[in-house]
């Protein structure tokens, strides 16, 4: 047995005793408020809540376009072409390109009709 | 062991949402941190609030590694308590007797608690906190080692070199 085992064993037994007689006991009915005010439902993962927010809003995000999409109403503009009489009809077509070209894209479909207009 | 019997309520506490499992750790330690509270300079009334929040903070975070929850639980109140005492609203000296005056019989032997009490209110403060984890809480070098912060070699040496001097201070009790 060392030096510290045999001092353990000298003084184990008497600080024990000597704190327990002399130190104060606590009043049971205070620890028993602290105990009944404590929150024991253990606190909700951040991380989970983090993921699921993102795959709420990714889910949400997703629905909102596909909703769009079914709602959207082909809007069916008209370009009319506005030729001389005298145009041959197998220029109508390229007119038509060159039309396009100055307005820009459309972004609904578009029906192409000539016009013709009379000398009369 | 009662340490593992603690774990194991924490452990059960954390995996299975067993909230009696944590009640009854709170009533086995409550009582003995309280006490240790008031030992190491707290006032009764600090020592309850120190209680209280010591296991608000233990709760919040105990799940994430529930070993040595004692341990653990000791050393946030620990710091609770070192701030208080820095704050200057907790008084310096670490242990205030009550009156009392006894005598217990251990072995046939007659003591006088009251000198040990005193011998030990000599201790430096540090050798003090390691003679009440130790030997009045039962705590192992190794639980003093992480409610402490410091190697459990080094503490092992404090404690042999307190209990000297408790020998110095009570040769009466050869």
């Amino acid at each position: 047995m060392n030096e510290l085992e045999q001092l353990e064993q000298q003084f184990s037994s008497r600080i024990r005793l000597s704190m327990d007689q002399l130190l104060p006991v606590p009043d049971s009915s205070r620890l028993l408020d602290i105990e009944q005010d404590m929150n024991l439902e253990k606190p909700v993962n951040r991380r989970w809540l983090i993921w699921i927010a993102v795959l709420l809003g990714l889910t949400g995000i997703s629905v909102a376009y596909w909703y769009q999409s079914q709602q959207k109403v082909p809007i069916q503009d008209e370009i009319k072409v506005i030729t001389p009489e005298n145009t041959p009809t197998r220029d109508i077509p390229a007119l038509m390109h060159q039309h396009l070209d100055q307005q820009g894209e459309p972004n609904s479909p578009v029906i192409y009709q000539q016009e013709v207009i009379s000398d009369e | 062991m009662v340490q593992d019997k603690l774990q194991e309520l924490i452990r059960s506490y954390c995996s299975d949402d067993d909230a009696p499992a944590f009640r009854r750790f709170y009533r086995h330690e409550s009582q003995r941190l309280w006490r240790y509270l008031v030992a190491r300079g707290a006032t009764e009334a600090q020592a309850y609030d120190l209680v209280s929040e010591a296991f608000i903070r233990f709760l919040k975070t105990v799940c994430k590694n529930p070993i040595a929850p004692s341990a653990y639980l000791f050393r946030i109140a620990q710091n609770l308590l070192i701030d208080l005492q820095r704050s200057g609203l907790s008084r310096e000296v670490s242990i205030e007797i009550n009156e009392l005056e006894s005598k217990q019989d251990v072995g046939g032997t007659f003591i006088e608690t009251r000198d040990v009490f005193v011998a030990i209110n000599k201790l430096t403060r540090d050798e003090q906190n390691i003679v009440l984890l130790r030997y009045w809480l039962g705590m192992t070098y190794k639980e003093l080692a992480e409610i402490i912060g410091r190697p459990e070699g080094t503490l092992r040496r404090q404690g042999a070199s307190a209990l000297r001097r408790l020998k110095e201070l009570l040769p009466e009790y050869e």
